[in-house]
């Protein structure tokens, strides 16, 4: 799905931003916080970590900042290492757009009750 | 440790069907340590273990250590790579969380495989379209620079029967159904990555199948077919079909004998040996085509049992200063399935036996009793070509020596009576 037709966060997508608003993370990190801070309401699967990992790099929404470990050069791939990503520019407002989409419909829906 | 083979009853495109029959083995005691069209198990299958796939992302041929803690982190082992596509997961803990969360992340997480095979499809499309011009190209635009009268469209018929053999068959059938398989497979993934990508559940998989099972069974069939016929191709010696004695040849042909004045004798039988390096050179060639059940060539090469007078190029004294008259004959017999194939068959077979640097004319002879006879002759009047046909019966020959083909139409029109 292109960044143009992509719509409204989903929640997990929503969690995963939020983890990098003050700090960087790296993948298990991220898994920690979003249980903490949703007590545990939301749990992030391994699987849907890495895909919107792999997804946020693509929009640019966030960016490698650190890989540790060392690089299998005997191999094509870069097992053993760890690495952390930070929220870009893009990514933040990305962020606050829909956190502002989030309050406007918690503010209709309150409304309606009254 | 025991083997139990499967063959894989779904598209490997299928993710939830395959997911769903990983479980049922594993129900069954089977735990699969290949898997792919052909799945492998072990009879280690804990009943209860669910299995996931996870689409690689095209970037990574391993999961990282740090992916593979989060997922054993949730509850997740890593078995194995599948092909190019997946990465299996399973884990025999009830209680562990989905590898996907929601719906839509598992929608997002095939968006590199949807990629893939839109630019395989592309690939694809580039590479056969490349292909059928350059086959297109050979066949009717390349001119050889020896080639002196190019004719691109007169052997359009004799390709056509070549294109009907079992062989060609063989590979059109099996690269059509090849399509036909991934075109299914292509509609079913789209499904299930729409239906994911917008949050809905997958449609259900139709499960298991015997069709599958069966398609990949004549797949295999055809597949080993198609290897034994190229490997017979390849090595003649191993091909009955092809350089057939000519003494252990028993359908009908005109004998070289037969057009002759002179008394000729094959080779071997006028020097009792064999001609220069074992060269055969009366032999026969059996082929087949839908379009034309009975197709086979004799070529034919025989020797004066009297010596000439005439020294030669090759030999200023051949045979102490005498040359030897060795008429040859080629010569091509056809009973088609459709009569009106019948004279484009002939042209494209005078054709295919025109010797391209000379220039050639032809000329229609009458005889009666044969709906035509085509007469081919260059300027030297070394070599010559006639071309006959009645009903579905076609024969068609090259001839090199004294005789003068348009005179033994009699002895020839019995090839196709």
């Amino acid at each position: 799905m292109n960044e143009k037709d992509r719509g409204p966060l989903t929640e997990p997508m929503f969690y995963t931003l939020m983890s990098f608003l003050h700090q960087e993370m790296c993948g298990i990190e991220i898994t920690e916080f979003v249980a903490q801070k949703t007590h545990g309401r939301v749990l992030l699967g391994p699987g849907t970590l890495y895909t919107l990992l792999g997804k946020f790099q693509d929009e640019k929404l966030i960016e490698e900042t650190q890989v540790t470990g060392r690089k299998c050069t005997y191999r094509l791939t870069v097992t053993g290492r760890k690495r952390t990503y930070r929220l870009t520019e893009k990514g933040r407002k990305v962020y606050l757009e829909e956190l502002e989409r989030l309050k406007t419909c918690v503010h209709d829906g309150e409304e309606a009750l009254l | 440790m025991k083997k139990i083979r499967k063959i894989l009853p779904l598209s490997i495109y299928d993710i939830p069907g395959i997911e769903n029959w990983l479980e049922e083995q594993a129900n069954l005691g089977l735990f699969p340590v290949f898997l792919n069209s052909w799945t492998t198990f072990t009879p280690t299958g804990i009943p209860g273990t669910r299995f996931r796939l996870v689409v690689k992302t095209g970037k990574e041929n391993e999961l990282s250590l740090e992916q593979q803690e989060l997922f054993q982190k949730a509850g997740w082992r890593y078995a194995y790579s599948v092909s190019r596509i997946y990465f299996l997961f399973y884990t025999t803990d009830p209680e562990a969380a989905e590898i996907y969360s929601d719906l839509e992340s598992r929608g997002f997480s095939l968006e590199p495989l949807q990629k893939r095979m839109i630019s395989c499809r592309r690939r694809t499309l580039l590479l056969y379209s490349v292909l059928t011009a350059a086959v297109l190209w050979m066949l009717f635009f390349f001119k050889s620079k020896y080639d002196v009268q190019p004719d691109h469209s007169a052997r359009f018929t004799l390709i056509l029967l070549y294109l009907f053999q079992p062989g060609s068959l063989l590979v059109f059938v099996s690269a059509f159904w090849l399509w036909m398989q991934h075109l299914r497979d292509q509609r079913l993934f789209r499904r299930i990555y729409r239906a994911l990508s917008q949050g809905m559940a997958p449609p259900p998989s139709k499960g298991p199948s015997k069709a599958i099972v069966r398609a990949q069974l004549i797949m295999a069939a055809l597949l080993l077919l198609l290897v034994f016929s190229l490997f017979i191709n390849r090595f003649d010696i191993l091909n009955p079909w092809v350089n057939i004695p000519i003494e252990r040849f028993f359908k009908p042909y005109i004998s070289i004998q037969s057009i002759e004045h002179e008394s000729v004798l094959p080779w071997e039988e006028l020097f009792e040996e064999e001609p220069f390096g074992g060269k055969q050179e009366n032999y026969a060639e059996k082929k087949f085509s839908f379009l034309a059940p009975t197709w086979y060539s004799v070529t034919q090469e025989a020797y004066s049992s009297q010596s000439g007078s005439k020294p030669n190029y090759f030999s200023p004294k051949p045979e102490n200063g005498v040359e030897r008259y060795a008429p040859d004959l080629d010569a091509t017999y056809f009973n088609l399935l459709i009569p009106s194939l019948s004279r484009p068959t002939a042209e494209a077979q005078l054709d295919a036996y025109r010797l391209v640097n000379l220039e050639w004319n032809y000329a229609e002879l009458s005889c009666p009793g044969l709906d035509f006879a085509i007469y081919g002759t260059e300027p030297d009047g070394i070599w010559q070509m006639l071309a006959i046909g009645k009903g579905t019966r076609v024969a068609v020959f090259r001839y090199a020596g004294r005789e003068q083909l348009s005179e033994k139409l009699q002895t020839l029109s019995e090839a196709v009576n």
